[in-house]
């Protein structure tokens, strides 16, 4: 197999697995899972042509670990699983946020907790993406809809890794990750890729964990004549343990800071339907498109709706979540899960709007008639 | 060719109907149409429940499954129950003559796909018989990019039987 050229029919794992390769990953460790196994298989077949490395390791455990060390040596990397993968993969993620290491890590979200109802979709990892590893930490997270932004979402995913130096989780589904679609992938060559800054100073003077004027550390790799050393453990700029009080704080706060200092740069989401309207949904993935076909749907029914689709969904969009509520008359968030993002908007809900939820919890794409039985409730 | 359209290829595993699916969704973007194939199988290879949903659109896909099928494929009884009554009377459906029945008399058509195969003197081409049967009733996609889309996803070496049980259903 080569680079499908023209429009293609493509399946959204295989879409995501092009986009890491065109995007410049060149290491992926994985233990295949349903319903993300695809990417695994694309990178087994590809990665060895573009002079990368595909390792299928012990578990998942192994596999993050196994992308923090290849990004450290200076490989773009990336891993992809589903649940129970991303489960284990908790620990070594906090590692790679510790560290700054920059990665992509992409969850096929499937039905939970534990095997679950292998291997239907659900949208449910949203508060483990957020929260899934222990202790204070920011995390980017991106939730494509479509076969094409599984492709775009992976290079976008892999853009921030690189710029913010600290990993970066496509949070996808069942339904984006197995369902084939029209798809036509760019000249790479046209491509706008970042790659992460390398030292400006002399080896003598480079200090791993010194951060830039924008709060990212430049870095050098592994093997580099610029001694790289990164630890788990509490660290100052060399990179060595140091539990001086005020060391923690100092490294807790630039870490958070890197990221929400810039949320400009990370913050995206889609607006669709008309501009006023008696409900808005808040949606993201594979739910949001079942909002979209309803916009249409509530028309015939002579309610007004829109959709605020959550792109970026940490760092939580809450300008953008507060403005659509204060400029609507209800709520309607449309999640697969019992009810995870509804927190969230609430939070930013300094406008009093009414909020409601339309679960779908049934191991499928969320059917219209759940959504749009909550935009009847909405307008009563 | 212009209409859009929601097609359910229902039947068991082992009938080939996620590569119909596929060829299908093929067919339709070489005629310059967006598409979205979905699929649900059990962990059987041959046996159990299996299903592909092609949407076909000339615009953008929102919803990618089909919300009103305009068309449905039962090869099985499973099949057949799972969607007869809640497809409307504007849904044609295509079922197997001997394996179901309790058909509700609306919008169907019986084929025996099993005397078809047998005349063809091959049990496997069910997939490509059927695309035939499928086609000469609704105008889904051309025939012509049907043809290049079975070529490109069938093996040289069974692709002239293939072609031929496609015929065969066009002109049944």
């Amino acid at each position: 197999m080569s680079r499908p050229e023209g429009i293609q029919l493509m399946e959204g794992n295989h879409a995501c697995a092009w986009g890491a390769i065109d995007a410049g990953a060149r290491f992926y460790a994985g233990y295949p899972i349903t319903p993300s196994s695809e990417i695994a298989e694309v990178c087994a077949r590809e990665l060895p042509a573009y002079g990368g490395t595909y390792i299928q390791m012990e578990d998942e455990i192994g596999s993050m670990a196994a992308i923090v060390g290849a990004s450290l040596s200076g490989k773009k990397s990336f891993t992809a699983t589903s649940g129970p993968g991303f489960s284990l993969m908790q620990e070594n993620l906090g590692v790679g946020i510790y560290q700054e290491v920059p990665c992509v890590v992409v969850n096929i979200q499937r039905v939970g907790p534990a095997t679950g109802l292998a291997t239907q979709p659900a949208q449910a990892d949203v508060m483990q993406a957020r929260w899934g590893t222990h202790g204070d930490h920011p995390i980017i997270v991106l939730c494509p809809a479509t076969v094409q932004e599984m492709y775009d979402f992976t290079i976008r995913a892999f853009n921030l890794a690189e710029r913010f130096r600290t990993p970066v989780i496509l949070l996808s589904d069942q339904v984006v990750g197995q369902t084939y679609e029209n798809i036509s992938l760019p000249d790479p060559a046209s491509l706008k890729l970042v790659t992460r800054k390398k030292p400006g100073v002399p080896p003598e003077e480079y200090l791993p964990y010194q951060p830039d004027e924008n709060l990212v550390p430049p870095m050098a790799a592994y093997g580099d004549r610029h001694i790289l050393h990164a630890s788990s453990t509490c660290h100052c700029e060399t990179g060595y343990s140091n539990f001086k009080y005020g060391t923690n704080r100092q490294l807790l706060t630039r870490l958070k800071d890197k990221i929400y200092n810039y949320l400009d740069e990370i913050i995206e989401v889609e607006h669709f339907g008309p501009e006023d309207a008696d409900v808005t949904l808040v949606s993201f993935g594979s739910a949001s498109r079942v909002c979209k076909y309803l916009v249409g749907e509530a028309e015939k029914e002579g309610i007004r709706v829109n959709l605020l689709r959550l792109i970026t969904m940490w760092p939580f969009p809450d300008q953008e979540v507060q403005k659509a509520l204060a400029n609507t008359g209800a709520c309607v968030v449309a999640e697969m899960n019992q009810g995870q993002v509804i927190n969230e908007v609430n939070r930013v809900n300094t406008t009093n709007t009414p909020v409601h939820l339309a679960s779908g919890i049934d191991g499928e794409l969320i059917r219209p008639e759940i959504i749009m039985t909550s935009i009847r409730e909405a307008v009563k | 060719m212009s209409k859009n359209w929601q097609i359910i290829l229902a039947g068991e595993g082992g009938q080939g109907l996620i590569l119909a699916g596929r060829i299908l969704s093929e067919a339709a973007i070489i005629d310059g149409n967006s598409v979205s194939l979905t699929s649900s199988y059990g962990i059987a290879a041959r046996g159990g429940y299996s299903e592909a949903q092609v949407v076909i659109s000339e615009g953008e896909i929102y919803y990618p499954k089909c919300a009103s099928p305009d068309l449905l494929l039962a090869l099985t009884q499973q099949a057949y129950d799972r969607y007869a009554d809640k497809v409307t009377d504007d849904c044609l459906i295509i079922y197997d003559k001997k394996d179901v029945s309790n058909n509700n008399g609306k919008n169907e058509v019986g084929f025996d796909f099993k005397a078809a195969l047998l005349t063809l003197g091959n049990l496997k081409v069910i997939n490509s018989l059927f695309l035939g049967v499928i086609l000469k009733h609704r105008d889904i996609v051309s025939t012509e990019s049907m043809s290049e889309s079975l070529k490109k996803n069938i093996p040289p070496k069974i692709q002239e039987i293939n072609l031929k049980a496609f015929q065969y259903g066009l002109e049944q």
